[in-house]
């Protein structure tokens, strides 16, 4: 028996998406070539597995039986080459490190050589929509992770994690010629009046089913509207140009430098959320790199680094802070 | 990074027999193929997987070893496959016989079936395909072998005659010691054709009963037919030439005899010539023989 692993994935996919057009457009092959790939695996096994209907395709029995192997061989072929890509990369001395789309990540991507050893060179990818973050790394698909985090969020057993950073509370910000916000006698509810513009689940992990849950127990509202930014600098510009409010948490003026902007800022729930949003290096627990941890190390010197002349320049823009409106 | 299962067969021999000779012959393959596949393994990975000496000797570098660990849940996963593709083969594959329902319930698709049914390759199971949408059933891998007195035409079909459908006479008197019924009875009674499955064929076919000497007959659809031998008021008086039914409620003074003239309805039976089971082309030919074998038989017993 022949197989072979392009109709393998094709028969997967036509089988999942019921569509001959759709299969080829996501293996990036003609419609023929589709069938002919499914034709080809038919006569390799011997056996029926579609059955073709007017009104699309059908498993037969057999094929649906196929499916679910034919699935794993796949999930397994992907984990192989996985773990064979890092065998390389530990064999070449590189690093693949994924830096998240936040400000701080795009900064540290702009210093890749300031981190990078001189016996090894450092791959940067950002995340992908394919794959999150945390799996990416247990797969070994990346060798570490910088990336925010809310409440924990990203504590998995199978992966060590160091912060960088921590800050407390949650910030507020608006544009000041849509919405007329009260900075002194800031109430959190009437925030949840308008759209409000939040980091999205792959940005900072945890985040947003935490405020929604927060919203509901505390105020017994949702707002009517969500809009999730996987970017922080897009994020900052849908809310300034006054698409909603922006609620993202921790010290977010200096982060996303907002002073300078006009926004109106408030800072809340410093107290019940002390060290909510961390910025880490998540890590493999059985990492025994030294290259990689070194790399780590290095990193997050280049990051205190980066970041001291930044809250240095931001200092000097006044903070506004509020009282926490209720306590939960 | 991508690997096909015949890489890895490939690489796991190699590893095993840690020579590019002994590698080929444990593939039943040649010894320039395994190293062709090797090489392409190795462009793949971007690293060497064994040093050659001249001898033939391949000695396995630190990145296979590696990749020896790491494969083996890919092995037993294609194995896995390739093990339910077999069982599938074990227990039978299901063969859809798909036909028009009139050549259902034939003698002749019985005793057809009855050849097939102890293939342990196969299981049957049965499809009714009306003659206009034989084609696209066909095509669509609703039924496997289709049975229809046309044949389907068509660059992607293969087509076989297989020995045709005789003709007997349904009639409602009981002729005097007379088993077969000739041209010169039918010529004197009143009777009909039953066109069992497309007009222009039964027109030929009556055609060629009438110039035997036959008298003259009507056509009459199956279903008219049915329902004159079931006992219906219908405008067929006494007898009806048609394929024998195997099954119908009929009433117990009609009665079946063999037409002795040289006409009968023809059989095909067509396949994809693509289709994934590759023994179909067999089974036809085993078919062909067992019908032959049965009309020989039927014919020597008349005579």
């Amino acid at each position: 028996m022949d197989l072979d692993l392009p109709s393998l994935e094709t028969f997967v996919q036509l089988a999942a998406c019921g569509s001959f057009s759709e299969t080829a457009r996501a293996q990036g092959i003609s419609q023929p070539a589709v069938s002919l790939r499914i034709a080809k695996l038919e006569s390799a096994v011997g056996l029926r597995l579609f059955i073709r209907k007017p009104d699309g395709i059908e498993l037969t029995r057999d094929g649906n039986q196929l499916v679910t192997v034919a699935r794993q061989v796949l999930q397994e072929h992907e984990s192989l080459c996985a773990r064979m890509n890092h065998f390389l990369r530990e064999s070449r001395g590189i690093v693949r490190a994924c830096l998240d789309s936040s400000m701080a990540g795009n900064l540290l991507a702009a210093h890749v050589e300031d981190f990078e050893l001189e016996k090894g060179s450092v791959e940067v990818v950002r995340p992908t929509s394919v794959t999150t973050w945390d799996r990416a790394l247990l797969e070994q698909q990346v060798d570490f992770v910088v990336t925010c985090s809310f409440l924990h969020a990203g504590s998995i057993t199978g992966l060590r994690r160091f912060d960088l950073e921590t800050q407390r509370g949650i910030t507020i910000a608006w544009n000041r010629s849509y919405f007329d916000f009260d900075i002194a006698g800031f109430n959190f509810p009437e925030a949840l009046r308008s759209t409000i513009i939040v980091p999205s689940e792959r940005l900072i992990p945890g985040y947003r089913p935490f405020l929604e849950k927060w919203c509901m127990d505390s105020y017994g509202v949702l707002p009517p509207d969500v809009l999730s930014f996987d970017d922080e600098e897009m994020a900052r510009d849908a809310c300034s140009v006054g698409l909603g409010v922006m609620v993202v948490p921790g010290d977010a003026e200096a982060r996303l430098e907002l002073e300078g902007s006009g926004l109106g800022v408030v800072k809340t729930f410093e107290f019940l959320l002390p060290d909510a949003y961390s910025y880490s290096i998540f890590l493999r627990v059985e990492e025994r790199n030294q290259l990689v941890l070194r790399t780590a190390l290095r990193l997050s010197e280049v990051f205190r680094r980066l970041f001291q002349t930044k809250t240095a320049r931001t200092t000097n823009g006044k903070k506004i802070e509020a009282e926490d409106s209720k306590p939960v | 990074m991508h690997f096909e299962p015949q890489q890895l067969k490939v690489f796991t021999a190699l590893m095993h027999e840690r020579s590019v000779g002994r590698a080929a012959v444990e593939l039943r393959t040649s010894a320039s193929n395994v190293r062709r596949i090797w090489a392409s393994l190795e462009e793949e990975l971007g690293e060497s997987l064994f040093d050659a000496s001249e001898r033939g000797h391949a000695a396995p570098t630190k990145a296979a070893e590696r990749l020896e660990r790491e494969i083996t849940s890919l092995l037993t996963e294609v194995r896995r496959f390739e093990d339910s593709v077999r069982s599938i083969h074990r227990t039978g594959r299901v063969l859809r016989l798909g036909a028009d329902r009139n050549v259902f319930n034939t003698s002749h698709f019985g005793h057809l079936f009855n050849t097939l049914r102890h293939d342990p390759r196969f299981r049957i199971s049965f499809v009714e395909v009306s003659s206009s949408e034989g084609r696209s059933s066909l095509e669509a891998g609703a039924c496997d072998l289709l049975f229809a007195i046309e044949g389907t035409p068509g660059r992607r079909f293969e087509t076989r005659d297989l020995p045709s459908l005789p003709l007997d006479v349904a009639c409602m008197r009981r002729p005097e010691d007379e088993t077969d019924i000739g041209a010169a009875t039918l010529a004197e009674w009143n009777w009909a054709l039953a066109t069992f499955s497309s007009p222009s064929l039964a027109r030929d076919t009556l055609r060629k009963i009438q110039r035997c000497g036959g008298g003259s007959g009507q056509m009459c659809s199956q279903h008219e037919f049915l329902r004159w031998a079931e006992g219906f008021s219908s405008p067929i008086s006494d007898a009806v030439v048609c394929i024998r039914p195997v099954s119908f409620r009929r009433l117990p003074r009609v009665s079946f005899h063999p037409l002795n003239v040289e006409a009968s309805y023809p059989l095909h039976v067509s396949y994809l010539r693509q289709h994934p089971f590759e023994f179909l082309e067999t089974i036809v030919q085993q078919m062909d023989r067992a019908l032959k074998d049965s009309t020989h038989g039927s014919r020597s017993a008349q005579s």
